[in-house]
């Protein structure tokens, strides 16, 4: 039987290595802003597949997404991830949706589901990507749905965030992260806010 | 005076709807000044809602208050939150049900002396599987108060009273000033533990942190210390404090310490 002093050790042996690095939580660390980010190759929703490095050159914006999420449908909903979108693409920008929901989860809808939903919410994009194992989201770190990544043309990670700063969808003065840091890439000039805390639904990876 | 008392405004007993309940109650009041109301949701099995600091994932309710002229509301306290981790993913939050307090006071001299009416509005994410959002209206009169609804008001108060962070003076813990420094993986905050509580501390759960980013993953204590790393949203982000809870076992204290700002530019 084991007296109060050495249950009070006990337990702060085990408090303990619970916090210890890598007991708690993975040391698995997604790449940091300014670094370069890792690269995928993810099948489309007409079939075809599309690497990062593909579009080496060009900024690319990636869009974490899953239309069972109510910030997601929120946003397109209230139009504004589709103008962002379109603001985007007319300057030459490359667009990838990306869903990482697996397949065994509620929220997992097939290709066709997804363009029917899609296109009547009128997104615009380069492509749509099908990300099942979540491996492409793990290793960028995506959290949630939506949550943004912007990528400069020298394939390094330049912006990795929410798409702005009013998670409720209640501040009649919302502030746009996305389009300030496309900008800021275009004109050759610093990013000045590359990270932000991203916000919505987590992203529905398979355990 | 004081006494306690409830209006129960939203009701829903569907199965299928995550809030099962939300209701104002008056738990306290002082005449026509300064009362403390508290947010009663009672959630469905399975659901769960957010903390004020929701985590990697999810949103903190959002409470826009109503209020008559001349009274203003404090800040919202929030009882301790679970933490739930599902791949790599860290969130902060309330199963079943979750009581927010929050002190409503005048911001002048009053006049009236009818406590009036306090109504608010409050937008929610709940998740199970999948996640739902919603927003409830709701208030609390005072005149309309019966001595049944102030035994109840008292018994869910009281069901709480042991779920709310407390004061560190209480946990043996001596915390002076944080540290913000760069390691080979990144920028951390470092918060040194002093006192015979220190190696009982279990946990972290940070407030959220103004232009700042922490990865909920990677809190961890070692040496002697409790480490956050996180994130600057940008090289002109300063840290001067950081604000969280302390947990130790099933207890957390309430902390706010402040950083030694090191530029990070460098």
């Amino acid at each position: 039987m084991i007296n109060r002093c050495q249950r009070t050790w006990l337990f702060a042996l085990i408090a303990g290595l619970a916090l210890l690095p890598g007991v708690l939580g993975s040391q698995d660390q997604p790449p940091a802003v300014g670094s370069p980010a890792p690269d995928f190759k993810l099948t489309c929703l007409d079939g075809n597949t599309h690497s990062l490095s593909d579009y080496r050159g060009k900024i690319v914006v990636l869009e974490w997404t899953n239309p069972g999420c109510p910030v997601v449908q929120r946003h397109y909903k209230d139009g504004l991830m589709p103008a962002l979108q379109k603001e985007c693409l007319d300057e030459g920008v490359v667009w990838l949706l990306i869903n990482s929901t697996n397949p065994g989860h509620a929220n997992f809808k097939p290709a066709e589901d997804l363009k029917r939903i899609y296109g009547e919410w009128k997104a615009a994009f380069t492509a749509f990507l099908m990300d099942p194992d979540g491996k492409a989201g793990k290793a960028l770190g995506a959290k949630t749905t939506p949550h943004m990544f912007i990528i400069d043309k020298e394939g390094k990670l330049a912006y990795n965030g929410a798409v702005d700063d009013d998670p409720q969808g209640t501040q009649p003065d919302r502030m746009d992260y996305v389009k300030p840091a496309v900008e800021a890439l275009l004109k050759g000039e610093p990013v000045a806010t590359t990270t932000t805390k991203p916000y919505g639904c987590s992203v529905k990876y398979a355990e | 005076m004081l006494f306690s008392t409830a209006l129960f405004v939203a009701v829903s007993n569907s199965e299928e709807k995550p809030l099962r309940k939300v209701e104002l109650l008056l738990l306290e009041s002082h005449k026509a000044s300064i009362m403390t109301v508290g947010l009663h949701i009672q959630l469905a099995p399975s659901w769960h809602l957010y903390w004020i600091n929701p985590g990697d994932a999810g949103l903190a309710p959002e409470i826009t208050w109503n209020l008559p002229p001349g009274y203003e509301a404090g800040p919202l306290r929030f009882p301790t939150p679970e933490k739930f981790v599902h791949s790599d993913i860290v969130a902060y939050g309330f199963k079943s049900e979750v009581l927010i307090l929050c002190e409503i006071r005048p911001s002048g001299p009053l006049t009236a002396t009818e406590m009036p009416t306090i109504a608010c509005q409050l937008d929610w994410m709940a998740c199970q599987e999948s996640c739902i959002t919603g927003r409830e209206a709701i208030k609390v009169s005072p005149a309309t108060q019966t001595p049944a609804d102030l035994k109840r008001s008292r018994k869910i108060l009281s069901r709480f009273a042991r779920r709310f962070p407390k004061p560190l003076d209480t946990a043996r813990i001596s915390l002076k000033e944080a540290g913000f420094v760069k390691s080979r993986n990144g920028w951390q905050v470092e918060i040194p533990l002093m006192g015979k509580g220190g190696g009982l501390v279990s946990d972290f759960y940070p407030y959220s942190i103004e232009n700042f980013v922490v990865a909920h993953n990677r809190i961890a204590r070692s040496g002697g210390k409790v480490i956050i790393p996180l994130e600057p949203s940008g090289p002109s982000a300063v840290l001067v404090r950081i604000d969280g809870l302390l947990i130790l076992g099933d207890d957390a204290y309430e902390v706010s310490i402040p950083v030694k700002s090191i530029d990070h530019s460098s």
